[in-house]
């Protein structure tokens, strides 16, 4: 034994006793005279008080300082005497890592701790599966779930009751706000528990009643109002009665004035003083002037009064029954009249043709002294909406005045260097608005004007058999 | 737009109140606990290794003590027979002894006597005799 050549006690590894059958390990002592020996039957390790006061679960390995078993827990395993030098605790202790530690082994999660047996080298493993260690904190899992659960329990139902006891009041509101709402505003209304829900009820109650007060004033305004339109529109009606009627039935006697006023100026010219002959030429021009302004008005009130249906009508219709119209003036004053492709508008042709008239007319005598004029109408769709521009050269317009021109008798420039009544541009406004569109002038002075109107663009194809103009 | 009921908001809202802050202390309890678990199961599995490491060296130390005695007795008088055969008998997972001189010969041996009546040696001669074979 090394006993021997060390002179230091020595321990054998583990083997089987001839006698007893038992396993065994030899321990050798070095004495003066050579070596004791002793054989020690470890299996008696088991009967030890330690064996006994490990926990349950736990195991307890001593293997030798090679690694080979000596001892387990389980008896059947230790008589196999295997080497656990690889197993990692053990490993770990044979390379001087005592203490505890955590592995896996044969599949389960281990934990353990290592000891060394002094003067020996064997090692000592207490380890424990996780599985059994854990146990109680499965337990203590369950014990937590089950209070979740128990809490959830509980909560589902304060909140139910809560929302319950909240919910309600905001039902009842919501109801009489509704039934309030519909316009039943003497609608009951339940008392409220919390003061809250009781300020906002009775808000709601409050703003009924201002509601239902408002109500009845809007009533009586209405009727009123109602009350008002039916008699604008009953004086409207007689005012444009009036009109006619005044320029329709003026029209007679004052043609026999003005019959009358020229006989005298034929006759008597000269006859008389020269303040005779003076009087009677004023009085004469007078009267055509007056016959010209009956003429115009009974015009402006028959745009409302005597139009017709608006069709489907092509526009360059309409612009050519103009152009023929103002033949005369056009080759006098040597204009340019031209027009781009032209759409189809819903329009009495008639009126259409009769603002492409006034439009083009007032063009052509409004013209820049030596510059023949140029206009040119073109189209642009907006929408639902033609917009049909009417183009010029001629002396235009001070744009302060841009909205003034549309109003009936308006003259900007003097009678005698543009001779006229001033009811063109209002009959086109009147022409205009009475098709549903708006007009405006876009002018600048000494350069031009361009007058642009729209119509509605609410047909594809002219009308069977349009209108003549 | 479909509308959230205001009762199912209020009643998610109060259990989300409940069980959040339950299900985060339960849940951090859970995992400290674990930790706290495995840190005592490694302590006392230390405490078992040492007190068992420290019975093993106990267990081992018998033995020693008892051929150290030895030291001083000639191996072949009657004292060193008899303090044999009391050590044989008085520890009983000592199963022989033997005291070997250093040109390895047998001088004296003894075997415990639960081994001796189960081999059937029966006298120190024939003890010494068997173990020197």
């Amino acid at each position: 034994m090394s006993a021997r050549s060390t002179r230091k006690v020595s321990w054998s590894g583990v083997f089987t006793s001839m006698f007893s059958g038992r396993r065994c390990i030899q321990v050798a002592v070095p004495l003066d005279y050579g070596i004791g020996i002793a054989v020690v039957n470890i299996e008696s390790l088991n009967a030890h008080t330690w064996a006994a006061r490990i926990e349950p679960d736990a195991k307890i390995i001593i293997v030798d300082r090679n690694g080979q078993m000596l001892f387990h827990t389980d008896r059947a395993l230790a008589a196999l005497r295997p080497n656990w030098r690889n197993r990692e605790p053990i490993a770990q202790a044979m390379a001087g890592r005592l203490g505890a530690s955590r592995y896996r082994s044969d599949g389960l999660e281990m934990l353990g701790s290592t000891a060394v047996v002094a003067g020996s080298g064997w090692i000592v493993l207490a380890e424990q599966d996780w599985r059994d260690a854990s146990r109680p904190i499965g337990e203590v899992y369950r014990g937590v779930a089950s209070v979740v659960v128990i809490v959830a329990l509980l909560a589902i139902l304060t909140a139910a009751l809560f929302a319950r006891r909240l919910g309600g009041p905001i039902d009842d509101l919501s109801l009489y706000a509704m039934r309030v709402g519909e316009g039943d505003y003497a609608a009951s209304r339940t008392v409220q528990r919390y003061r809250e829900f009781e300020e906002l009820s009775d808000g709601i109650g409050a703003m009924a009643q201002a509601v239902e007060e408002r109500e009845g004033q809007l009533v009586t305004s209405r009727s009123k109002l109602v009350e008002a339109v039916a008699e604008l529109e009953r004086s409207n009606k007689e005012l444009q009665q009036f009109a006619y009627v005044a320029s329709h039935d003026l029209q007679e006697p004052l043609r026999m004035v003005t019959s009358y006023v020229q006989l005298l100026q034929k006759r008597y010219k000269g006859k008389l003083d020269s303040d005779a002959d003076d009087f009677i030429e004023y009085a004469a021009d007078g009267a055509i002037r007056m016959q010209r302004m009956i003429l115009d008005l009974l015009e402006y009130s028959r745009v409302q009064t005597k139009g017709s249906t608006p069709k489907c009508v092509d526009a360059a219709s309409a612009i050519e029954s103009a152009v023929a119209s103002l033949r005369h003036s056009i080759e006098e004053s040597g204009a340019d009249v031209t027009w781009s492709e032209l759409p189809l508008v819903s329009a009495d042709i008639g009126q259409l043709s009769r603002l492409f008239q006034n439009l083009i007319g007032n063009a052509i005598k409004f013209r820049r002294e030596g510059i023949a004029p140029e206009v040119r109408v073109s189209a642009v769709l907006t929408g639902d909406m033609w917009e049909i521009a009417v183009a010029d050269n001629g002396i235009g317009i001070d744009s302060a005045h841009a909205e003034e021109v549309f109003d009936i008798f308006r003259r900007l420039e003097s009678p005698a260097d543009y001779p006229g009544t001033g009811i063109g541009l209002a009959v086109s406004r009147r022409i205009v608005e009475r098709h549903g569109g708006t007009i405006r002038v876009e002018s600048e002075l000494g350069i031009g004007s361009t007058f642009l109107f729209t119509l509605p663009a609410v047909c594809a194809e002219p009308d069977a058999g349009p209108d003549k103009v | 737009m479909r509308r959230t009921n205001f009762r199912t908001s209020l009643t998610w809202i109060l259990l989300l109140l409940a069980l959040v802050p339950i299900t985060v202390v339960g849940a951090y309890s859970a995992v400290r606990l674990a930790q706290i678990q495995r840190e005592a199961v490694g302590f006392r599995n230390g405490l078992i290794a040492q007190t068992a490491a420290g019975d093993v060296e106990s267990f081992l130390e018998a033995p020693v003590v008892a051929l150290s005695q030895f030291k001083l007795v000639d191996p072949d008088s009657a004292t060193a027979r008899e303090m044999l055969r009391s050590s044989a008998s008085s520890i009983p997972f000592i199963e022989s002894i033997l005291l070997v001189d250093a040109d390895g010969k047998v001088r004296a041996a003894a075997v415990s006597p639960d081994h001796k009546m189960r081999s059937g040696i029966s006298s120190d001669s024939n003890d010494r005799a068997i173990l020197s074979s």
